[in-house]
């Protein structure tokens, strides 16, 4: 049988809680105010340990963003030390970039001419041309791009001279387009030509390894 | 009802001092870390660089006589002045060679340009200057071999436009093009 139920009690000395109710009541409320009080201060330390770790964390970070300040002091200053090297090195990539944008327009010039010349119908003479290399620094295929354009102008005995030699320029190597261009009559039996044409970028130096300017 | 006063009161306190903690001290010190963070992962990013920079152009010292020929070797294609006087020798030694006779030469004012260069961005100090001159042969033949002359020469001359007639029995020519120079930047 449990003893600790007053009812059964059948020996002992018998023991009577004097205790007000009120008091009891009291302390459970001390008690209980005393254990929340704990918890807050739990808690406070559990806010502290929070507060702590991301002070660690920005203390880290504080110390590795002074690293790369200090690193990028240190390499200014070796940059600094090595300035005449950097402006050599510099000059060179200003310079090599020039060369390339030359030679990216280089055009075979007498090779293009020969080329025109050997195709051209017997009865018409060359007596004039402007050609010059298109768009030279767009990266592009060399069979499909213009490379050099121009105006050509021929002399032959008539009107049809023109349609031959559209025909023949058409048979040109690196040949892309070309097209009738004005024609007069400056004597009787003399007419004089244009023809507007365009290269493939096969014209240009850079296409046939030849070496360039410079 | 006393005690439930006494939990609610707690768990009042109890929430506030953790969440004062955290939201207002903690997470903003944390806020802070991140961004410190992200400086410094942007900086070791641009010291790795510029340290790869650095260590090239110590490479380069290293060879720094063959460096400074090779850039002396350039200058003459590419001085750091227009340096007409050089280009008119040029063009007269061509016409010299190939035996056409130089009729006219007209330079134009030196234009800025921009060179596609992999350094940090920086004014353009090159420079195009456009040429027109006119020579007179007495052939086709002899006036591309003066074009092929004058673009093989020692300074570089680029975007040749070249228009030749042949109406007169000899062959004038009129050549458009461009030379340049590149001053070295100060900085």
């Amino acid at each position: 049988m449990p003893n600790n139920s007053p009812v059964t009690v059948v020996a002992g000395v018998p023991r009577v809680d004097l205790m007000p109710r009120s008091e009891t009541l009291r302390r459970g409320r001390a008690s209980l105010v005393r254990m929340w009080a704990f918890l807050a201060l739990g808690a406070a330390a559990l806010g502290i340990l929070i507060i702590g770790a991301a002070l660690v964390f920005l203390l880290t970070a504080n110390g590795a963003l002074a690293a790369e300040e200090d690193r990028s002091a240190r390499i200014a200053a070796e940059r600094a030390s090595l300035a005449p090297v950097d402006q050599a090195v510099t000059t060179r990539a200003a310079i090599e970039a020039l060369r390339a944008r030359v030679a990216a327009n280089d055009v075979e010039w007498r090779s293009l001419l020969t080329g025109i010349g050997s195709r051209m119908p017997p009865e018409v003479t060359l007596v004039e041309f402007t050609l010059q290399p298109v768009d030279p620094l767009a990266a592009a295929d060399p069979e499909t791009d213009v490379g050099v354009a121009g105006t050509l102008t021929f002399i032959g005995p008539d009107p049809q001279s023109q349609t031959a030699t559209i025909d023949a320029l058409r048979t040109v190597p690196g040949h892309l387009t070309s097209d009738a261009g004005a024609y007069r009559t400056p004597a009787p039996g003399v007419v004089e030509f244009d023809v507007e044409v365009s290269f493939d970028k096969t014209a240009l130096a850079v296409a046939t390894g030849t070496p360039g300017a410079g | 009802m006393a005690e439930r006063g006494i939990r609610l009161i707690g768990v009042i306190v109890v929430a506030a001092i953790l969440l004062t903690a955290t939201l207002t001290v903690a997470l903003p010190l944390y806020a802070r870390s991140l961004e410190t963070e992200a400086a410094a992962a942007a900086a070791a990013h641009v010291n790795d660089q510029a340290q790869a920079a650095v260590d090239a152009l110590a490479q380069e010292d290293a060879q720094r006589s063959a460096l400074e020929r090779g850039v002396a070797a350039l200058r003459t294609e590419v001085p750091p002045t227009p340096d007409l006087l050089a280009v008119t020798r040029q063009i007269d030694a061509a016409s010299a060679a190939t035996g056409v006779a130089m009729v006219s030469f007209t330079p134009g004012d030196a234009v800025p340009i921009d060179l596609p260069t992999d350094g940090a961005p920086q004014a353009s100090t090159a420079k195009e200057i456009p040429l027109e001159f006119a020579v007179s042969g007495p052939s086709i033949d002899a006036v591309m071999a003066f074009v092929d002359e004058v673009r093989g020469a020692e300074r570089l001359l680029g975007d040749l436009r070249v228009t030749v007639s042949i109406r007169t029995g000899s062959a004038e020519a009129t050549i458009r093009a461009h030379v340049y120079d590149y001053a070295d930047p100060t900085d």
